[in-house]
């Protein structure tokens, strides 16, 4: 395989590099002297210095033969441009494109630009799947920053499946203000017994979110 | 001299993204022509070149983020006219003046005459500077002097 890399920042660098140690062929554009010098002695003779989004630095990188481009300089805009050249003027077979600001998303789709690799929208999503998988989730912070509206999921695994609300040993400060079981919403009274399932909504200080967690949703499910 | 939102009034309406030499130049001889010009840059210190008596409305910000432009007025705008100096970034700008806005009259600044060919080819509307400077010389080459 072929891959041409446009930008030779760190990651158009590390990118050239594992191509290169998998036995590929790999070529780099960089426009800095200074940085293309780098490129040269850590990856050997492997780097053309030029504005990658010039046609006729394109074609003398071979991108007509190229198997991948990899679009990967910390401007979006060089990135699309040099996406739309590889597929329409050079009709590469698949371009990889780095965006550095999600918000461009849509414009690079709109311009028939996929295959976009976003760092910020892959951070973002891991963490959510962190958040997701943090049992006690807040709803609602007040800006005073005194008390909040939590959300905790009722495990089986806890003391309180089964007890009745009275009986709960309620971190201080805390108040809970519904119980939610399937479709139902009920009222919790003094004598309602929650059981494993419920998803509790309290209000409750930030403070004893780890109690809260330790007391209702115990454990990894 | 900044304000938030363009208030059009006479002539045409036109959004102008880079006010360099020739951005603000233009800017300024559309404006004095009666239009009801907007000019965008992602440097205030840029748009001072406006002078303080220019009538239109100025907005600092990156010329393909959709929130500035839509501040700038693009979408109600009658033309657009991308005049910064580099090559990437007017492509990019009118990339999201036709998409996100779908502005019909875009015109794009080439700097680089490698650019003309392949931004027309992409089905932009451009100015080409360099070619443009080389038309006056062959012109003057062939006159009598």
């Amino acid at each position: 395989m072929y891959v041409l890399i446009v930008g030779g920042g760190k990651v158009g660098m590390h990118v050239g590099r594992t191509v290169l140690e998998q036995g590929h062929e790999a070529t780099v554009i960089e426009q800095r002297l200074a940085r293309a010098e780098v490129l040269r002695e850590a990856l050997g003779d492997v780097v053309v210095l030029g504005n990658g989004t010039l046609p006729s630095v394109l074609e003398s990188a071979g991108c007509g033969r190229a198997d991948v481009v990899a679009a990967v300089t910390g401007d979006d805009a060089v990135n699309l441009l040099v996406a739309v050249l590889a597929n329409r003027h050079f009709k590469a077979v698949r371009s990889i494109v780095r965006l550095n600001d999600p918000r461009n998303e849509r414009l690079f789709r709109l311009s028939g630009v996929g295959g976009t690799v976003s760092s910020s929208a892959i951070l973002a999503e891991l963490i959510e799947r962190e958040v997701a998988a943090q049992r006690v989730r807040t709803l609602l912070s007040f800006p005073s920053g005194g008390v909040a509206i939590v959300q905790v999921d009722l495990s089986s695994k806890s003391s309180v499946a089964g007890a009745r609300v009275r009986d709960v040993p309620w971190p201080r400060g805390t108040l809970l203000v519904s119980v939610l079981r399937g479709e139902e919403v009920l009222v919790p009274e003094g004598a309602l017994t929650v059981r494993a399932g419920d998803r509790l909504l309290l209000l409750a200080p930030p403070a004893v979110e780890e109690q809260l967690q330790t007391l209702l949703a115990p454990g990894a499910d | 001299m900044a304000m938030p939102v363009p208030e059009w009034g006479m002539g045409m309406r036109i959004v102008i993204i880079g006010c360099g030499r020739i951005g603000a130049h233009v800017a300024r001889q559309l404006a004095a022509a009666g239009h009801t010009v907007s000019v965008v840059d992602q440097d205030a210190v840029s748009l001072r070149r406006l002078g303080d008596d220019f009538p239109g409305c100025t907005m600092v910000g990156t010329g393909f983020d959709e929130a500035v432009l839509q501040k700038a007025g693009v979408a109600d705008a009658e033309a657009v006219v991308v005049l910064t100096n580099v090559d990437a970034t007017n492509f990019m700008v009118a990339r999201a003046v036709v998409e996100l806005f779908g502005v019909r009259r875009v015109t794009v600044r080439v700097n680089d005459p490698e650019f003309s060919a392949v931004f027309a080819e992409l089905g932009l509307k451009t100015v080409d500077l360099p070619d443009l400077i080389l038309q006056r010389v062959d012109e003057l080459l062939a006159s009598d002097g």
